[in-house]
């Protein structure tokens, strides 16, 4: 049972890949964290016990993967229902006509993006060279280096994803307007994943700035499948793929999976001091066991046992946790496993355990209700995607920049468990600004002056009317 | 917040003894824990992590008091633990049923706006 529940979301996030294309691209970041967490609880539940350094404990053998996938599918099946054909061929027929590539004289909303992100990149390294401290090579932990870090560096860490989102989105518009490769924003991703690396990212830095650029691309597929009927990846290759962009995906992801193997083991090794065998147990623990134990205890406690407290998990996560500022459902889950004291120590230190969704859902809402939460957080999930994709489609910059910035916090919610970020206030503006930004960027369109055009300025007819 | 305020002021004695071992030259000290157990194996064990930990009692203490100064903004004000004491008393089902409203109404909103033509005029 366990096995075929594991098996059965890999496979489905295969079908997604090579027949639902548009959904899998837009669903980059979230799918590779399921499979993840798929393979780290069936390794669990299939292998087990294994032993938990974190926990001081064994895991496992039990079902928690069968829960887990069920709560996987009730995520991922509404976006079968909201990226449906008939939507699909919808929002496409609102992409802009190709035209010719942009004349000298224009300044598009890329090229000023461009320009301000390489100042921004060149003042980002001349800020780490003048720190004089690089974390690879002083040898120091990333999250040391955060703690003392410029701002600019604080920038990248808070919105560096945000950045990434939007280069995405500046490469697929060049190619929805211009039936073009803007290579451009690929080097400035390159460039800021080498920066990640320097200052001691070991993956997750690399995969959330990849799968934050990659998700606009979702938009370039939706548009091509348009006249073809079928989103399928065979039937899209051909409209999609040239010699250049094969050799440089092929290459990006050869560097960049380099890069992260050199500083996983850079990291382990040099670091954190662990020799031979120990460095690899360690990896071994990081990689199958530290992103579902969490999750493996908490559904031995509330799903098999039926020991749950929702007052206390409410009381905990939005009244009164260890640290409010910061994601609190590790806090309570820590708490709950390893004891106050020990989660206390770890937590003021700035340090937490991996994983919390989806079992945060069973521990709030209780074994029967939180599969109802869990399906009405995945139709949100899918209805805000598909609006950041289709704006991108119709040119509503705007919108899709906020439609993201609110999709944010349930992608925060989805990798860490996270459900204190909606009991901010700053939440709840966003979400009015998304709307404020859906309505305005309709009319302006409406009127034929959008708030975020494409062609900024023309710079021959600025000089002509300058010198008239 | 008592245990921040025990961490914070076990950091500070550690920096005290860190400079004052630097200011030495002298690199042999065992560091201890306040009961006097010697935790010198630690440094065998992991390295990385000692090195690491000496490295940044700066800023580790500049965390602290942050947290400590979030946490009496955030956290109760009656300087009990935030975590041994009993939950308050909330209506769980009124919250319960507020949230799906939420998502509910939020649902019907963005599914209000997906519908309308993506391209107007």
């Amino acid at each position: 049972m366990t096995l075929l529940a594991g098996v059965s979301v890999l496979l489905f996030i295969v079908w997604l890949g090579l027949f639902r294309s548009t959904i899998f691209v837009c669903l980059a970041f979230l799918l590779f964290t399921f499979a993840w967490r798929t393979i780290s609880s069936l390794y669990i539940d299939l292998s087990g016990p294994v032993f938990s350094s974190q926990f001081q404990m064994f895991l496992g053998p039990g079902v928690m993967t069968v829960f887990q996938s069920i709560a996987y599918f009730l995520t991922l099946l509404p976006f079968l229902w909201v990226f449906n054909s008939r939507a699909l061929h919808e929002w496409a027929r609102s992409a802009p006509t190709p035209g010719l590539p942009a004349t000298q004289s224009q300044l598009t909303l890329s090229d000023v993006t461009f320009y301000a992100s390489i100042l921004f990149l060149i003042l980002l390294f001349g800020a780490l060279i003048q720190g004089g401290v690089i974390p690879l090579f002083a040898k120091i932990e990333r999250w040391t280096f955060n703690e003392q870090a410029n701002f600019l560096h604080r920038l990248v860490i808070e919105r560096g994803d945000m950045l990434c989102f939007w280069w995405g989105t500046m490469f697929v518009a060049e190619r929805l307007r211009r039936q073009r490769y803007d290579y451009r924003f690929v080097s400035l991703l390159a460039v800021l994943i080498f920066y990640m690396f320097l200052v001691g990212g070991r993956f997750s830095p690399f995969y959330r700035s990849c799968a934050f650029f990659v998700i606009p691309f979702s938009a370039v597929l939706l548009v091509q499948a348009r006249d073809i009927g079928s989103a399928s990846l065979f039937s899209l290759m051909p409209r999609i793929a040239d010699r250049r962009i094969v050799l440089a995906g092929v290459g990006g992801i050869a560097l960049t999976a380099a890069m992260i193997a050199f500083a996983l083991y850079w990291n382990l090794t040099r670091v954190r001091g662990y020799e031979g065998q120990a460095a690899l147990d360690t990896f071994i623990e990081r990689v199958l066991v530290q992103p579902s134990e969490i999750g493996w205890a908490s559904y031995q406690r509330v799903l098999v046992n039926g020991d749950w407290d929702a007052r206390h998990a409410f009381d905990f996560l939005f009244e009164r946790p260890i640290v409010a500022g910061r994601n609190t459902t590790p806090q309570f889950l820590m708490s709950e496993t390893i004891g106050e004291p020990r989660t206390t120590e770890h937590v003021t230190g700035g340090f937490q355990f991996a994983g919390g969704f989806p079992e945060i859902f069973f521990e709030l809402f209780g074994p029967d209700f939180g599969w109802i939460f869990l399906l009405g957080a995945g139709w949100l999930t899918a209805l805000l995607s598909a609006l950041m994709i289709r704006s991108i489609v119709a040119e509503r910059y705007l919108t899709a920049a906020l439609s993201f910035y609110v999709l944010y916090g349930i992608y925060v919610m989805y990798i860490g468990g996270m459900l204190n970020f909606v009991a901010t206030p700053t939440y709840w503006v966003k979400i009015a600004a998304l709307f404020a930004a859906i309505i305005m960027e309709e009319r302006a369109q409406r009127s034929g002056r959008p708030i975020l055009p494409w062609v900024l300025t023309d710079r021959p007819l600025r000089f002509r009317r300058s010198a008239v | 917040m008592e245990l921040l305020h025990s961490v914070l002021a076990r950091l500070q004695d550690a920096k005290v003894l860190l400079d004052d071992a630097l200011k030495k030259r002298k690199t042999d000290f065992t560091p201890a824990r306040p009961d006097g157990i010697a935790t010198g194996p630690a440094f065998v064990e992991s390295p990385g992590t000692s090195v690491e930990m000496m490295l940044n009692v700066d800023t580790r203490i500049a965390l602290l008091a942050y947290l400590e100064r979030t946490a009496r903004m955030t956290g109760p004000q009656d300087g009990s633990s935030p975590v041994v004491e009993g939950p308050r008393e909330i209506n769980l089902v009124q919250r319960a049923i507020l949230a799906g409203l939420g998502i509910l109404f939020f649902v019907s909103l963005l599914t209000f706006f997906l519908r309308r033509p993506a391209r107007l005029g």
